[in-house]
C-alpha cells in the first residue's frame, strides 16, 4: 500500500513538473528572475544530472512541506537525509532553481545556512546585569525555549531572541554569550536549548539579511495584495552589478518588507502614469481675474514628472514608512517590476533613466578635471617663454568643462 | 490574343520598348559623385526627356528636354530624371504612399532663374534671379485674364553661377564667422585674467613684491595677449585658408533632388508655401533615406555642433536656429535622423512618414515637432511605453 501511494505522490509531482516546474507548488517559485547568478558553466553539468535523476522529485516535494520548508536549517537536513552525500548540497538548490522552483532569493536565503562560518570575537569587557535586567532577559529565553519545544525553526528564534534582547538594553547584545550561560545557568533553558543557542551564536546569524520564514511570508502577503501580478523573468533584477554585494531582486527582499515595496511600486506607478498622461497643466489661480492656465510642453511634462518622481521618492525616505532604510531609484524600480507594475520589457528603459537620475562624469570630464588642477599647479615649473603655451591650454580646458548658464532671457524651458 | 493584350499594355502605358540609356551624375560606394551610364526607366518618348511620371523641360518651356539638346543639359536632365525616378519608387514601394502612387505626371524645371509668383506662377524675368539653388513649388490655380493657365506641382532647379564668398548675406543677421564663435572665449579670458592679475597685484604691495608674483602676472598678460591677436586676426585666417567661390549646380546633385521631390511627396500635408524648420528637416530625413547613406547626416551633425546649434550649450544657442533660414537645414534633420535610430531602424522610414502627418508647416520644434514624435509612438513602436521613454531621454540629452 505504501508503494502505491508512493507511485501515486510521484505521479503527481511529475505531472506538476511539466506544468510549470512544478513551481506552482512551490512557496519560492521563480515568478520574476531571469538567469540565476549563481549557476554557471562549472556547476551545469552536476546540476543537469541531479534534475534527471530519480531524487530531484524528492528534493522538490521537500519544497512543498509547509513543516520544513520555511526553515532553511530543516529544509536542509532534510534534503542531505535524502541526498546521503550523493550531490553536493549547493548543486541540488541550484538545481531546484534551475527549475524554477526557487528563486535567487530563496537560494541565497538557504545557502546562507548551510554555508555559515564561524565567526570568532574578542572578549566583551564584562559589565554587571542586575537582578531586574536579569529577570527581564530570562523572560526573552523563556519564550526562546517553549519555542524551541514547539519546534519552530531555531534560526529565526535565535534572531528574534538577538533582537528583542538588544532592543531592550544594548548592553544584552554584547553580553549575549554571557546571557545564554545565565539562563541556562538558572535552569531557563535545557541542555539543547543552550547548545542550540551557543552553536548558532558562533555563526553570528543576526547578521544574516533576512531568513527563509522572513521570506516565506513576504512571498505570501505579496500573492495576497497583487492576485494578478504576472509571471514573467528578467535578467537586470539578478545581475549583481547594481548592488556590491546582492542583485536587485535580493536587496529588495532583504531590505524590505512587502507593504514597503508597495508603497515604493506606488512611486513608480506615478511616472509611469504622468509619463502616459495627455497633457499637464499649470492653473495660476488669480484672486481679482480668470485663471491662468499654463500648458506644459512635452519635455517640460518629462522632466516635472522625473522631478516629482525625486519628491515622492525624497517624501518616503524621509518618512518612517521604511523603518530607516533609504530606498535608491533602482529599489523603486524593483519594487514597480515584483508587484506587476513594471512589466520586464519595461525594466530596461526605466533603469536607463538612472543616467539622468545620477548622472555620472564621463571618462573625458574626470580626465580634464586633474589635467586642470594638476597643470594648474605645474605651469610653475615650466620655464618662461613656453609656460604661455601651457596657459593656453589650461584655459581652453577650463573653457571645457565650465558649463555656461543659460542667459536669463534666453532660458525658454519653465522646467 | 497573348499579342492583343501586349499591344492593348503597350499603348495603355505608352512607354517605349527601347532602353535610353544616358550619362548622368551618380554617387559611388564612397558617396563620392561620379558621371556614369544610367538606364532611364518609364519613358513615353524615345527622342525627349519625358517619361510616364516626370517631363524635364528648359526654363519656362512647356516641351521636354531633346535628346538632341547639348551635352551639359542633358546631363542635368537626366540626372533629374533618374534620381526622381528613384525617389518615387522610395516613397511608392518603401513608404507605401498612395498620394505619390497617384500624383499625375510632374512638370521639373531646369535652368529657371524667375522667382516663383503665386498667382503669376513666373514672376518677372528681371526680378532678382536665382541661382544656386532649388525648390518645390506648390499646384496653382492660373489666372484666366492674363492667360495664365494653371499648373500642377513643379520642381525648379536654378543654374549655377559662381558668387564670391564675400557677397553672401544672411539675411537680417550677419552670417557664422570665427570671430563671433571666439567672442565669448576672448572676453570671459580676458576677464578672469585681469581678476587674477588685481589679486596678484594686491598680494604684492602686502608681501612685498617677489619674482614668482611678477612670473605669474606676465604669464596672465602674456595670455590675454595671445588670445586678443588669436582673436583679431580669426577672420583673415579663416578667409585665407577657406574656399572663396561659392558655387552649386542643384540638379546635378542627387540630395537636392530627393529633397524636392520629398517636399511634393508630403505636399499632400505639408504645404509646400513656405520654408520652416520642420518641412525642411523632413525633405532632408527622407533625402538621406533615398540616398541610403548616413553621410549627409553625419554632415549635418558637424555642421549642427560648428554654428552653435548645440541646444545643451544655451549660452551658445539661439532659439533663432529653431525657425527660419537657420534651422532650415540641419536641426530638424538630426533629430529626425536620431528619432529614427532610437526607435528601431526597421520601422524608421514608415514611423517618419506617419509622424509628419501630425505636424504642419508651421510646426514648432520643441512642442509640435517633440509630441507628434510621442503620439505617432504610441502607435507605430514596437514598444510604445519604452521607446518613448528613449524618446524622452534622446529630447533631453538634445537639451530640447
Amino acid at each position: 500500500m505504501k508503494f502505491l501511494i508512493l507511485i501515486f505522490s510521484i505521479f503527481i509531482s511529475v505531472s506538476q513538473a511539466q506544468e510549470f516546474g512544478s513551481s506552482a507548488s512551490s512557496p519560492y517559485a521563480n515568478h520574476k528572475e531571469g538567469k540565476s547568478q549563481y549557476i554557471n558553466e562549472h556547476n551545469q553539468d552536476e546540476i543537469q544530472n541531479i534534475i534527471h535523476s530519480s531524487k530531484f522529485i524528492e528534493f522538490n516535494a521537500l519544497l512543498t512541506d509547509a513543516k520544513i520548508n520555511s526553515c532553511a536549517s530543516d529544509l536542509r537536513l532534510s534534503i542531505e537525509e535524502i541526498n546521503q552525500d550523493e550531490y553536493k548540497f549547493k548543486n541540488i538548490i541550484l538545481a531546484l532553481r534551475e527549475k524554477n522552483l526557487l528563486d535567487d532569493v530563496a537560494v541565497f536565503l538557504i545557502l546562507q545556512e548551510a554555508d555559515k562560518k564561524i565567526v570568532i570575537n574578542l572578549p566583551q569587557k564584562s559589565e554587571d546585569i542586575n537582578s531586574d535586567e536579569k529577570n527581564v532577559a530570562l523572560k526573552y529565553f523563556r519564550n526562546a525555549e517553549r519555542k524551541l519545544n514547539d519546534g519552530q525553526c531555531k534560526e529565526d528564534i535565535y534572531r528574534n531572541l538577538y533582537y528583542q534582547l538588544a532592543a531592550d538594553k544594548n548592553k544584552f547584545q554584547r553580553q549575549f554569550k554571557k546571557l545564554i550561560e545565565m539562563a541556562y545557568e538558572e535552569n531557563v533553558i535545557n541542555n539543547n536549548t543552550y547548545k542550540i543557542l551557543s552553536n548558532l551564536r558562533k555563526y553570528k546569524i543576526e547578521k544574516w539579511p533576512t531568513t527563509l520564514k522572513h521570506y516565506f511570508e513576504n512571498r505570501e502577503k505579496m500573492a495576497e495584495y497583487f492576485p494578478t501580478n504576472p509571471i514573467e523573468y528578467s535578467n537586470l533584477i539578478t545581475d549583481k552589478k547594481f548592488q556590491h554585494q546582492y542583485s536587485l531582486h535580493q536587496e529588495l527582499h532583504f531590505r524590505f518588507n512587502t507593504e514597503q515595496i508597495a508603497l515604493m511600486a506606488d512611486v513608480i506607478k506615478n511616472l509611469k502614469n504622468r509619463f502616459e498622461s495627455n497633457n499637464i497643466t499649470i492653473n495660476i489661480n488669480y484672486s481679482n481675474k480668470e485663471t491662468e492656465v499654463i500648458t506644459l510642453s512635452p519635455m517640460e511634462r518629462f522632466r516635472l514628472s522625473i522631478k516629482l518622481l525625486r519628491k515622492e521618492l525624497a517624501i518616503l525616505n524621509n518618512s518612517d514608512l521604511l523603518n530607516g532604510q533609504h530606498a535608491s531609484y533602482l529599489d523603486i524600480i524593483a519594487a514597480g517590476y515584483e508587484t506587476g507594475i513594471v512589466k520586464a520589457d519595461e525594466l530596461e528603459a526605466l533603469q536607463s533613466l538612472e543616467e539622468i537620475w545620477n548622472p555620472k562624469k564621463s571618462q573625458k570630464e574626470k580626465a580634464i578635471f586633474w589635467l586642470k588642477n594638476f597643470g594648474g599647479m605645474a605651469t610653475v615649473l615650466v620655464p618662461q617663454p613656453y609656460s604661455l603655451l601651457a596657459v593656453l591650454a589650461i584655459m581652453v580646458i577650463d573653457q571645457q568643462i565650465n558649463i555656461p548658464k543659460p542667459n536669463p532671457d534666453e532660458d525658454y524651458n519653465l522646467l | 490574343m497573348r499579342f492583343l493584350i501586349l499591344l492593348y499594355f503597350v499603348f495603355q502605358t505608352n512607354l517605349i520598348n527601347a532602353a535610353v540609356v544616358k550619362n548622368a551624375v551618380i554617387r559611388d560606394k564612397h558617396f563620392k559623385a561620379k558621371i556614369s551610364q544610367v538606364e532611364l526607366v518609364d519613358l513615353i518618348r524615345d527622342d525627349a526627356f519625358e517619361g510616364k511620371y516626370f517631363k524635364i523641360v528648359l526654363g519656362k518651356s512647356d516641351e521636354a528636354i531633346s535628346f538632341k539638346e547639348n551635352e551639359a543639359i542633358q546631363l542635368k536632365a537626366a540626372t533629374t530624371y533618374y534620381h526622381l525616378n528613384i525617389a518615387r519608387k522610395f516613397f511608392v514601394e518603401k513608404i507605401k504612399s498612395e498620394y505619390v502612387t497617384n500624383l499625375p505626371q510632374m512638370t521639373i524645371r531646369l535652368e529657371l532663374t524667375n522667382v516663383f509668383n503665386e498667382v503669376g506662377h513666373f514672376a518677372n524675368n528681371n526680378l532678382d534671379p536665382q541661382f544656386n539653388n532649388a525648390l518645390s513649388i506648390p499646384a496653382g490655380k492660373g489666372y484666366a485674364p492674363a492667360n495664365i493657365p494653371k499648373w500642377d506641382n513643379e520642381i525648379w532647379f536654378r543654374p549655377s553661377k559662381e558668387i564670391n564668398i564675400k557677397d553672401l548675406t544672411f539675411g537680417h543677421d550677419i552670417g557664422p564667422s570665427v570671430k563671433n564663435l571666439l567672442h565669448d572665449f576672448r572676453n570671459q579670458t580676458h576677464n578672469s585674467n585681469f581678476k587674477s592679475f588685481l589679486i596678484s597685484f594686491l598680494n604684492a604691495e602686502i608681501n612685498h613684491i617677489d619674482i614668482n608674483l611678477i612670473n605669474t602676472a606676465i604669464r596672465f598678460a602674456e595670455s590675454s595677449l595671445l588670445t586678443e591677436l588669436i582673436f583679431q586676426t580669426s577672420d583673415f585666417a579663416a578667409e585665407f585658408f577657406s574656399r572663396k567661390i561659392y558655387k552649386l549646380d542643384s540638379a546635378l546633385v542627387p540630395e537636392i533632388i530627393y529633397h524636392e521631390f520629398s517636399h511634393i511627396a508630403l505636399s499632400d500635408h505639408i504645404e509646400l508655401t513656405h520654408s520652416t524648420a520642420v518641412n525642411e528637416g523632413l525633405a532632408d530625413y527622407f533625402a538621406g533615406k533615398i540616398a541610403n547613406s548616413s553621410e549627409l547626416a553625419t554632415h549635418i551633425n558637424k555642421y549642427n555642433l560648428f554654428s552653435g546649434k548645440e541646444v545643451k550649450n544655451k549660452q551658445m544657442y539661439d532659439l533663432m536656429y529653431e525657425k527660419g533660414e537657420y534651422a532650415n537645414a540641419d536641426f530638424v534633420f538630426g533629430i529626425l535622423w536620431t528619432i529614427g535610430q532610437t526607435i528601431g531602424t526597421d520601422i524608421e522610414n514608415n514611423f517618419i512618414y506617419q509622424l509628419s502627418f501630425q505636424v504642419d508647416t508651421n510646426s514648432t520644434i520643441r512642442e509640435d515637432l517633440v509630441n507628434a514624435s510621442l503620439e505617432t509612438c504610441s502607435s507605430e513602436c514596437h514598444s510604445p511605453f519604452n521607446d518613448k521613454i528613449k524618446l524622452y531621454k534622446m529630447f533631453n540629452n538634445k537639451g530640447l
